[in-house]
Parts: C-alpha cells; structure tokens; sequence
C-alpha cells in the first residue's frame, strides 16, 4: 500500500510525523503509570506528560546567564531533528513516495543525543555540563553495539533502503544474522531510551536534572519532548524492521488497510512502551561506569550478527 | 626550457606557480616583516585562487593540462630518456581534485595569515615564514600535479623540508623544533623506503622511455607478470612510505606533535592538504599504476580501519585543542583511505562489483575534500582562540561562544560537520562509506562498523572541543578576550559555508569529483545523484537537502519564536553554592574519565604501540645513523639542510649510475 500522489505521500509523512510527536508525551505517560502501578503506587494520570509539557510551552522562557550561546539554541534543533527523524522513517503510515535509508535514520536519532549533549555541556551549571558528558558517553558504547547491529542488517540484506529491509526476517529466507540483529536492537531501544538503569544523563536525584538542569519553560519542554520523541523513534525503527506493516495494509486495501495499519502500529508502540516499562520499574539508576561496561557486553551478541552476516548466515 | 608559445591551458597551470615563486623571492628581497607578512598573504592568496581556476576549469569543463618543460640539465640529446632532461607536468580528474582541495585550503590559510602572522612579529622571521609558506604550497602543487617519478620524489623531499621549516619556525620553543625534527627524521627515513620501491621498479622494469607515469604502469605491469614477489615488495616499499606521510598507524607518530606546534594556518595546511597527498599517490599506485588487487585492497582497508580506530581514541584524551585535532587527522585519514581500500577490494574480488567500487572511491575523495575543508578550519578555530587567549589547554579555556560569536558559529559547524551529523558535509560523505562497505559480504562491514562507531567517537570528543571553548564558564578569566580580526573571520566563514555547501548540495561535490573517477577508470553509471540527492540503486537512498530544508526552518522557526517570548535570565545553580563559574566548571579532562576506564585495554595496547613505534624505532634508528648522529642532537635546520641534499644526491647518483648500466 503507498501513497499515490507526491501530495499524498506528503500527507502521510505530517500524518506520521504529528501522531508520534502526540504519542511521545502519551506513552511517557502510559510508562510512569505502569511504573507506579508495578511498584505498588497509583502514579499521575495517562496524560500528566502531556499536560506538563504543553504548561512548559507556555511559561517565559528562561536563559542561563553562564551558558555559551549554543545552549539556547539546542532544544529546538535537537526537536527539529527528531521531527525530521520521524518523518524519514516509516511509522503508522507507509511513506514509500519517500524511501528512508537506514543510516539517515540512524544518524538522525543519534544527533539527537549529540546536539543534547552539546547543549548541555555548553551550560553554566555543573551538574548539566556532567549530564551531556554522561549522555555523549552512553551515545558512544551504544553505538559501539549498534553500529555492529547496523552492519549486519546491512550486510545480510545488501541494503540499506528502509523499503527493502522491511521486514528483516521473511519466511522465504530465514538467517540467523536478521533475527539475532533484531534482539540486539530491541537492546539498544531500551538502553539509547534512556530509561532506567541506563538513565545517566538527566539522574534527578544526583544531577537534579543533568542535560535538562540548565533549562526552564518552552526550552525545557522542547529538550523532553525530543529526547521522549528520539524513545519513540527508536521503537519505531525496531517495530518496522520486525513486523510486516506494508503486507497488513495491503492485505486489507485503502483506506481500510491504512487504518488498521495505524492502529496497530499505535498497539505495538503501547506495547514496547509497557514492556520497557515494567523492566524499567524493576531497576535502580546503574553508575555510569557500570551502565557503559553492560552496554559494552552487548557487542557480543551484535559481535555475533556481524560475522553471521558476513559470512553468509 | 618551455616550448612557446605556451597553450592557453598551459599558461594556466604555470600562473600560480608563477605567483608562489613571486612571492618568495619577494620574502627573500624585502627587509621589513610587515611587508613581508602582506605580501605573503596576498600572493599566495592569488596563488590559490589560481590553483582554484585550474582545479574549476579541468573539474567544470574537461580542460586537460599536458606541459612539457625541457630542464637542459643533461644536454640537448633526446635519444637518451634522462629523467633530468625533462620535467612532464600534467592535470588529469584526479590531480584536479588535489589542486582543487590545495586551493581552497591554501586560500583560506592564506587569507587568514595577513592578522594571525601579527603574533610573530618582532619575535620571528616573516621573510623566512613568507618564503617557505610560499615554496610548500607550490611544491605541494609540483607534486600532485607532476607526471614523471623521479620528479615526483625530488618535490615530495622538498615539500618534507619547507613543511619542517614551517612546524617549527617558532624556534625559539624547543618543543616546535623537536617536533620539526621528530617529523622530518621519520618521514625522511621512511621515505626513501618510497624511493626504494620507485628506484625498483625504474631499475627493475627497464624504463627505456623514461620515468613518466604511463611507462612506470606499464613497466610494473610486466613486472607483475614477470616477477610478481619483486613488483609486489615494490609496491609494499612504495607504500610503507606513503604510509608514514598519511599518518596510517603505527606510522602516525609524528602528526600529533608536529601538526600542532606549526602556526595554525600552516596546521591546517598540514592537516588539510599535505597529509593528503600521500592518498593521491595512493589513488595513483592501486588504481592507475598497478590493476587492482585483493591483498592490496584487503591492507589498505585493515590500515584505514585501524588508523581511523586508533586516531580517534586517542583524540578523545587529549586536552590541547591542537593536539587533539592532530590525533584526528589521524582519524580522519584513515575514513578516506577505507574507502580507497574497499574500492580496491571491490574491485578486484570475484565477482567484482564496480558500481560499488565507485563508491567507495567516491566515498573516499568526498571525505578527504570534505576533511580538508572543515579540518583547516578547526586548526583556524584553534589559532583564532589562541591568537585571542594565548593557550591551547581546554582546560582553563571556556565561555569565549558570548565573546567570539563569528568564530565560535564557524567551530560548531565544523563540529558538527567532522562529527557527521546530517545535513553537513561530513555525514553525506561517511555516509557513502558505509554503503560501500557494509552492504557486502566478507570483512569490509565489520570495517564499516568500526567506521560508524569511530563516528560517535569523533562527535563526543567534538563536544569536548567545541563546549570546553566557547561552551561552559572558563576556569580561568579571558577578560580581553574578543573577536578576532576581519581576515581571520573571513577565511573561517568562506571554510564554514563550504561546510554546508558541500553537505547540502551533494550534486555539486559529485560534479567536482566525477573527472576523478573518470580518469581512474570507475564505472560511475550505477550512481544516481542529482543536486539534492544521492541514490545507489537497490542500496542505499540519501536527500541531504531536503533534510537540510527541513531541518533548518524548522529549528529556526521554534527558536526565533521562543526568542520573541520574554526572557528571563536566571545565573548557574549548584545546590545553592555560592562560588564563581569559574571555580564551579569541571575540566576538560574529565569529559570522558568513565569512558575511557571502561576502554582502558584499548589504550594500554595504544600506549604500548607508541612505546614500540616511537622508543624502540628512535633507539633502531639512532644505531643505524650513529655515524650522523650530530642530526638527531642538533636543533639547526642547516644540518636537516644538508641531509636532505645529501639524500637527494645519494638517489641521483643511484638512479643515474642504475639507468646507466641498464642503458646502452
């Protein structure tokens, strides 16, 4: 199912790009509700993130005094990046008038970490300059896994086209390489998710906020609903290479297909969240050093992906 | 002797060099050093301006340069094939792609020499800086733009000794002048291993015609039939010492310390340009002068991917902003030589796959354009912050973003664009290279990975540049610091735009670059680029601008309506301690303590690699050289002169004596 029309493919990109900017502030609230459900407290409601961030929009904005000039700038380019992240990968509806690449995609989630980081090192406070080196860090060991994981989807599929990878498993060819690439972007989802116990960088009670403490109002909104959106996105990236939306669509035919297709894709995301919820509410915060060697250890089963891939599995 | 009257492409390629040896004699005549420091600047400006003109005309328009300059050194005989009769120059796609990157570099460092020289003045020569600057650039220009061996090697010595003039023309700090020899010494040595393999494949092969590039391919051409073991210790000699100019680890010692100690706008010359011309050479070796082949491919690509690995880690620990964009010339180098390698393996594995090949050849020059652009304009950055603070120790610097803005928005955006964070130059042209590699089957993904991990790498110890000086509050006041002078804006901003240019318009970087390719005998059919996007069919998508276009707007809408709210400015709080920003800003060096706790293997085996290369290699070289072992001990530049020219007479006399037995 595709969009015909270079208008309509257009639409479905603002369609994507708006309902997960939307669903970013609600499964954040979804996540603290199971959390709080899970550890036996009643929590705020389902759209208390929501509600928290459109009141950030509307207070003054605040400026650190000390901060170099970049640090105002941040939050609204590390947005602006993830709006655009969220338009390049496919999501609840197909954008094949569009075809993503994986590394774009990959890239552009990842700037959001990096303008963050650089936001924030580029504070006047203390506590955020230590934030973005602790978020700069986890960036690099992530990557260090998933740039194995990427090379083994690339390197088993021939491609790097979102379209051609689209589902990664098929029962026409199974390799263990795709599925076990799979499991090792499920990982990396949770941890560059920045949740717990992977969560250095913002660490509210030692760092009162970290990357975020130097903000305030509209900035601090714009920097929590980039980093809730770069969660998001992430989810998305692993839904699309696991299940295969475009045969639900196709199956059904428009506008019924496209419909189901969104709703279920909206299912997936809920579910991601909820799963990632209720381990998050199992740990405590990890110190940075032991938060960096578990994601380390990760390379192994990406390490595995790589050479299965390269080698023809 | 030139023939006359002179093509019009001919007088082309001769104008900038024309305008280099101006202004070198000038240097040598003129008695004031403000003179001296203007006219430098201004006729090595026209210079590269020029080099552009060349570059533009043979990239735009296929204008192809062919001069032949009878030298008259060796009679007027043309029966026998001296190489001294003649010197043969010549401007093909890849050579215009060299001249290209020189002249925008050399024009940048140019301009941005006329105030940033200020700092020496009184205190050092100009003339001698104006001079030597003015012959490095030209020589770098003789050397990528000759077509004969012999000559190729008597410009790559000369270019070695003006350039270790320059690294250490501070002389009165001994660590400028151990650097300069620390760098002349092992490029030197290393180097006659390249003349080595030259002077064996000009002896061996038999080169009845001369030592031009054509009969040198085809000579080792035979040689490879004939007696393949001797063409391929040749060509391994021939490399070992490009390798040491490239910086390819374990080779790479000497950068991080001569790099940094040059004045900024020659590192950037240093880091931008000259470390290149070791891969043009090595385009010139596996592409055009032997057919490609699997080993060669499998070592240039193992080299690219270690030295980009080792490079970048090390950068991450550096607290010196110069030695920490040294270490990542390293880095970088090693991304363009990657690609060089997996075209060659692309190339030569069974089946080949020569749409890819392209690509990876592609990938490979985008980033050494790429680089030289925003890496100069890192050393520029670099200059600008110490021309204004005097130190390069990122851990007293900071906060100077409120005072330098101009200089502090041309370091974020060549931050952004090393660290390859879409839509700036870098990321397109990293981009490629993992499409090249990882899309394969065999060793080139686990390379291509290592490639994307270093990329992260790159972007944290960029944050660490950038923040540590124009970011967070200094540990130490800059009271008067300010911005810095007109020509030295200029030249970071003409770098910065180039930056974007060359990111967002992706079109024009293949059009420059697509002659390369041509002469190099790639198939470039399989690409499909336009000027917004670059596609690989059935591989790999990229809309560079449309990003940009999105991206851009975006963010400048949601921040200039956030600008337009009311501000509150509100000071740095710290659990309430009352203390100054100065005492509250944590160092430079403790950015990435956790990170590299927990990667301490790695630089243990890094520590070690330096031990054995560095150490043990001095302490080798010393007993192999301890009948001149005055050269090692003694700072003056005349001795490192007269090796030189004493080098340089060694290799005639062998290559005359050699050709002489093997001619009638």
């Amino acid at each position: 199912m595709s969009a015909a029309s270079p208008l309509l493919a257009c639409a479905f990109i603002l369609v994507n790009v708006a309902s997960l900017a939307v669903l970013a502030l609600i499964l954040d609230g979804v996540d603290r509700k199971v959390r709080a459900r899970v550890q036996r407290r009643v929590g705020p409601p389902i759209l208390q993130t929501l509600y928290d961030v459109l009141k950030l929009y509307r207070r003054p904005v605040t400026r650190d005094e000390l901060a170099g000039p970049f640090h105002s700038v941040a939050p609204a380019l590390a947005f602006a990046t993830s709006l655009v992240g969220a338009a390049v990968i496919p999501s609840l509806l197909p954008t094949s008038g569009f075809q993503g690449d994986l590394i774009v995609a990959v890239y552009l989630i990842s700037s959001v970490s990096a303008i963050t980081s650089f936001g924030a090192a580029s504070s006047g406070i203390p506590f955020s300059v230590v934030g973005g080196w602790r978020e700069a860090s986890l960036m690099m060991t992530s990557e260090l896994v998933l740039g194995a994981t990427v090379a083994a989807i690339a390197s088993s599929s021939g491609s790097l086209m979102l379209s051609s990878l689209m589902p990664l498993i098929r029962p026409s060819t199974v390799k263990v390489s795709p599925i076990i690439a799979l499991a090792s972007l499920a990982l990396l989802t949770y941890v560059e998710g920045g949740r717990l116990p992977f969560e250095i960088a913002e660490a509210e009670p030692e760092l009162a906020g970290g990357v975020a403490s130097g903000y305030g109002g509209p900035s601090l909104a714009l920097l929590m609903h980039s980093l809730l959106l770069k969660r998001v996105l992430l989810a998305t990236l692993f839904l699309d290479l696991l299940v295969p939306w475009g045969a639900i669509s196709n199956a059904l035919g428009a506008p019924l297909g496209l419909a189901v297709r969104a709703l279920a894709f909206t299912l997936a995301l809920t579910l991601v969240s909820l799963v990632s919820a209720v381990i998050e509410a199992l740990y405590g915060r990890c110190r940075p050093g032991h938060a960096i060697s578990i994601v380390k250890k990760a390379l192994i089963v990406s390490g595995v992906a790589l050479i299965a891939a390269c080698v023809g599995f | 002797m030139v023939n006359l009257p002179l093509t019009q492409p001919e007088v082309l390629f001769l104008l900038p060099v024309i305008s280099c040896l101006l202004c070198s004699a000038a240097s040598l005549i003129l008695r004031k050093g403000v003179v001296a420091r203007a006219l430098t600047s201004l006729l090595t400006s026209l210079s590269s301006v020029l080099m552009l003109v060349v570059a533009l005309m043979c990239a735009l328009f296929g204008v192809r340069i062919r001069l032949s300059i009878a030298t008259g050194l060796w009679g007027s005989s043309n029966t026998v094939p001296w190489p001294l009769n003649t010197i043969v120059f010549g401007i093909d796609g890849l050579s215009a792609t060299f001249v290209l990157m020189l002249g925008i570099v050399g024009l940048a460092s140019s301009i941005y020499s006329l105030s940033y020289l200020r700092r020496f003045e009184g205190e050092y020569d100009l003339r001698f800086f104006g001079v030597n600057y003015s012959l490095f650039i030209l020589l770098m220009y003789l050397v990528v733009t000759v077509r004969d061996l012999f000559w190729f090697f008597i410009f790559w010595e000369l270019m070695t000794l003006t350039s270790q003039f320059l690294v250490s023309f501070e002389y009165r700090r001994r660590v400028a002048v151990a650097a300069g020899l620390k760098y002349f010494t092992l490029t030197k040595v290393l180097a006659e291993l390249m003349i080595a393999g030259g002077v064996a494949v000009i002896v061996l092969g038999g080169l009845p015609h001369g030592t031009g590039f054509r009969e040198v391919a085809t000579s080792l051409n035979a040689m490879l039939s004939s007696e393949p073991v001797i063409a391929m210790i040749a060509i391994g000699l021939f490399f070992a010492g490009l390798m040491v100019k490239a910086s390819l680890t374990p080779l790479h010692v000497w950068l991080p310390d001569a790099h940094p100690e040059a004045p900024s706008n020659v590192s950037a010359l240093l880091s931008g340009i000259m470390i290149k011309v070791s891969v043009y050479m090595m385009f010139r070796l596996f592409l055009f002068f032997s057919p490609p082949n699997l080993l060669w491919g499998a070592i240039l690509s193992f080299a690219g991917a270690a030295t980009l690995t080792y490079g970048t880690m090390m950068a991450l620990k550096q607290v010196d902003s110069k030695r920490l964009l040294a270490y990542h010339s390293v880095g970088q180098i090693g991304y363009v030589v990657l690609g060089l390698g997996a075209c060659v393996t692309l190339l030569s594995m069974s089946p080949p796959n020569p749409a890819l090949a392209a690509v990876a050849a592609l990938a490979s020059l985008y980033h050494a354009l790429n680089h030289a652009v925003f890496k100069s304009l890192l050393f520029l950055n670099a200059g600008s912050v110490e021309y204004v603070t005097g130190t390069r120790d990122l851990n007293v610097l900071g906060g100077l973003g409120k005072v330098m803005p101009a200089t502090a928005l041309t370091a974020l955006i060549a931050s952004f664009s090393i660290a390859g964070i879409p839509p700036f130059n870098g990321f397109v042209s990293k981009w490629l290279i993992y499409s090249s590699t990882m899309t394969v089957r065999g060793y080139l993904p686990v390379l291509g990975f290592l490639a994307l991990f270093i990329s992260s790498v790159t972007t944290a110890s960029f944050i660490k540049f950038y923040t540590s000086i124009f970011g967070k509050p200094s540990r130490k006041s800059f009271s008067n610091a300010r911005e810095v002078p007109a020509s030295m804006l200029v030249a970071q901003l003409l770098l910065a735009s180039l930056c974007v240019l060359l990111g967002v318009l992706p079109g024009l970087a293949f059009t420059l670059l697509k002659p390369a390719l041509v002469s190099a005998g790639l198939s470039i059919a399989g690409l499909g680029v336009s000027l917004t996007a670059f596609s690989i069919p059935s591989v790999a998508i990229n809309y560079p601008t449309l990003i940009a276009a999105t991206l851009f707007p975006v963010a400048g809408v949601i921040y200039a309506v956030l600008s337009g709210r009311e501000v509150h400015g509100i000071e740095g709080w710290a659990c309430g301690a009352l203390r100054s920003p100065h005492s509250l800003s944590p160092p430079a060096k403790s950015y990435y303590e956790v990170f590299e706790e927990e990667f301490r293997g790695f630089y243990r085996v890094g520590e070690a690699l330096y031990d054995y290369v560095v150490i043990r290699g001095s302490q080798a070289l010393r007993a192999i050289l301890r009948g001149a072992q005055h050269l090692t001990e003694s700072p003056s530049p005349m001795s490192a002169l007269t090796a030189l020219v004493l080098m340089v007479a060694l290799l005639l006399c062998l290559t005359l004596k050699l050709m002489g037995v093997m001619l009638p």
